[in-house]
């Protein structure tokens, strides 16, 4: 196979594996409808031209997920000033099938409020905590993070901490 | 088995948005960015050559020679940071490498940030000072200037007294935003390996 056709190849496997994950990052970061097609965009675009320099020196997760947090953390410091305070209901997800109305809108109105916490974090605490959110364990977070595994630990905890205060503090409003 | 925590149930439940990309967009995206990029540097030398141009037509029109000399310098500033600014931020886009950690690419930003608060005296501001001061004593201190001496002076004191404050506001919210830049880079740091 030549390298065109590797780096196609890989991409297409990473797309296919990662892309619900990608899509939940992009939420996490941009509010704004267009702007996060846009930033999901560049994110498969930047995956593409990155697998033209894999080389198995990291696994292939570890690997999508720098290049992605990498690429949404800088669009994330290029888009600052207009993301703040522009969560609106485009942003609320679309109520699934075969769930009751209350409990949809309860998990629909919980996500939009996540999404919205996470993404007034600073990139290192949004990058641990989406990655923990993903149900990635300690040690393959401190790999792709470049933390100690104690320290992802503790930004875990800490960030778990403030959420469920913030939420309380949201519902006692 | 290790129980799920809800979050993480409730985070991977997210509703999915219709979306497909094909290799042949992917790639023609990739282009148009780097043409994108081609075309910002070119509105950067557009720009440049504009303000260069109204400083040394400003230089070529005026009849005091003082004030001349001011604006050709102004020129030159313009030139040099035009050159200081294509240095710092050259057309070569970042290469998407998943081998630098999420820590070393963030410190990279960082640091980069940091830089240019630090040294922004040197390539930004101290090349505009000589022009703005020869082109200030020009104004003030031209022969059909009415004024007298001690109102000259204090014409063209106002105008050194308003730049001063413009540089130290300058400082002032560089030094805070560099104080704000080391904690996040010593708190980067500590969670390293």
């Amino acid at each position: 196979m030549t390298q065109g056709s590797d780096q196609d190849a890989q991409y297409l496997a990473a797309a296919e594996a990662f892309g619900p994950a990608l899509q939940r990052l992009a939420r996490a970061t941009e509010a704004h409808p267009e702007r996060r097609r846009d930033l999901l965009q560049d994110v498969h675009v930047a995956l593409w031209q990155s697998f033209a320099l894999f080389d198995g020196r990291c696994s292939l997760s570890t690997w999508v997920w720098r290049v992605a947090h990498n690429v949404a953390a800088s669009h994330a410091g290029r888009e600052r000033r207009h993301n703040a305070g522009q969560v609106g209901l485009e942003d609320v997800p679309h109520l699934a099938d075969g769930r009751s109305l209350a409990s949809a809108v309860e998990e629909a109105d919980a996500l939009d409020r996540l999404n919205a916490w996470i993404r007034r974090l600073k990139p290192p605490d949004r990058q641990v905590l989406t990655l923990y959110l993903e149900g990635l364990a300690a040690a393959e977070i401190a790999e792709i993070a470049g933390f100690s595994p104690g320290a992802v630990a503790t930004r875990i905890s800490r960030l778990k901490a403030q959420l469920a205060q913030e939420f309380r503090e949201q519902s006692h409003d | 088995m290790t129980d799920r925590d809800p979050l993480q149930t409730l985070w991977t439940s997210q509703q999915q948005e219709e979306f497909s990309m094909s290799l042949a967009e992917i790639q023609s995206r990739s282009t148009r960015l780097q043409s994108k990029v081609r075309m910002r540097n070119i509105t950067e030398y557009v720009a440049a050559a504009i303000v260069i141009g109204v400083f040394l037509w400003s230089a070529a029109t005026m009849s005091l020679p003082v004030a001349r000399a001011g604006a050709v310098l102004i020129a030159a500033a313009a030139l040099y940071v035009a050159i200081a600014l294509h240095r710092k931020a050259p057309a070569v886009k970042w290469e998407p490498d998943g081998s630098e950690t999420l820590a070393e690419f963030h410190r990279g930003e960082l640091l980069r940030q940091r830089h240019a608060l630090s040294t922004v005296w040197r390539w930004y501001l101290l090349p505009f000072l000589p022009g703005f001061l020869v082109f200030n004593a020009g104004i003030s201190f031209a022969p059909d200037n009415p004024l007298p001496l001690a109102a000259k002076l204090g014409q063209f004191g106002f105008m050194i007294g308003l730049m001063a404050a413009m540089f130290a506001v300058i400082a002032w919210l560089n030094h805070k935003a560099a104080k704000k830049l080391d904690a996040e880079i010593a708190d980067l740091d500590a969670a390293r390996k």
